[in-house]
């Protein structure tokens, strides 16, 4: 148990007790979007390198899905967000 | 005890009829109450504060409590229920959880092999209550005094989680046994 997340309502926690979904700042499109809308969203995917926003649910703690900001390559965590409050606060969206 | 599955304890023929009781012990309760109180999120300060001082209320989430008993009791889940009104689902769960009581000196020392919370009297003190990882599976653990601590376990993990905490209770001797 290593890499930790802050929970903000639960504490500091390892990412055991997490799933990772990916991509924060990606939004759903619309039902009417065009094809290649939707075949972005559902397949297309980045991979970067260095700072980045992912949805992590903290499956066995209180089980809500968290934004959490961090880097890829060294771990550094700058920020964890109950989602609800980051789409609230338009964070994240890009 | 036979009968209907849904009558039957899930660790029944997990311990043995007459077990020996050691300074570490983990007592399994029979008839346990959980119940599941789940907030709408325009009124969680006000189910928040119609909840303090309820007995047996552990944390489970922000918005998101257990109520748990040694005994089950059929007039508490409808009087809470009356109690929430359209502010709060509340939910039975008896029948879908297993409670556990783990006592003894070296039930923290035990816990720390199986969870990563830190169970340090200063940061988790007497009543307090989280939800966690316990050997690969979620538990809701609370410490009810000292060297007490309660577990809530699903139904179908209570037989992995128990047999988990036995193997590490293995070098304190721990004993086990349904409540009495
Ligand atoms: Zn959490």
């Amino acid at each position: 148990m290593a890499s930790l997340i802050s929970c903000p309502h639960c504490g500091t926690r390892p990412k055991e007790e997490f799933s990772i979904k990916g991509d924060a700042t990606r939004m759903r499109p619309s039902p009417q979007a065009p094809a290649e809308v939707w075949h972005k969203f559902v397949f297309i995917r980045d991979n970067p390198k260095g700072r980045h926003k992912e949805f992590w649910h903290h499956v066995l703690g209180c089980r809500r899905w968290l934004v959490v900001e961090r880097d890829t390559l060294t771990h550094e965590v700058y920020g964890v967000t109950d989602a609800q409050q980051a789409l609230k606060a338009g964070e994240a969206v890009e | 005890m036979n009968g209907p599955f849904m009558l039957r304890h899930a660790l029944d023929g997990a311990v043995s009829a007459n077990p020996a009781r050691g300074v570490n012990h983990v007592e399994i309760l029979a008839d346990p109450l959980v119940i599941s109180i789940s907030a709408r999120p325009a009124t969680v300060a006000r189910v928040k504060e119609r909840l303090a001082g309820e007995e047996g209320l552990r944390f489970s989430g922000p918005a998101e409590w257990l109520v748990v008993a040694p005994r089950h009791d059929a007039i508490r889940v409808k009087s809470l229920t009356e109690a929430m009104g359209a502010d709060a689902l509340v939910a039975d769960q008896s029948g879908g959880r297993v409670v556990l009581r783990l006592s003894g000196p070296a039930a923290r020392a035990i816990l720390a092999k199986l969870t990563p919370l830190d169970l340090h009297p200063d940061v988790f003190g007497e009543g307090q209550s989280a939800n966690a990882f316990f050997g690969h599976v979620g538990v809701n653990l609370a410490r009810l005094e000292g060297d007490v601590f309660e577990l809530v376990l699903m139904r179908s993990f209570a037989l992995f989680a128990f047999e988990e905490l036995l193997e590490m209770g293995l070098e304190f001797g721990l004993t086990a046994g349904f409540a009495t």
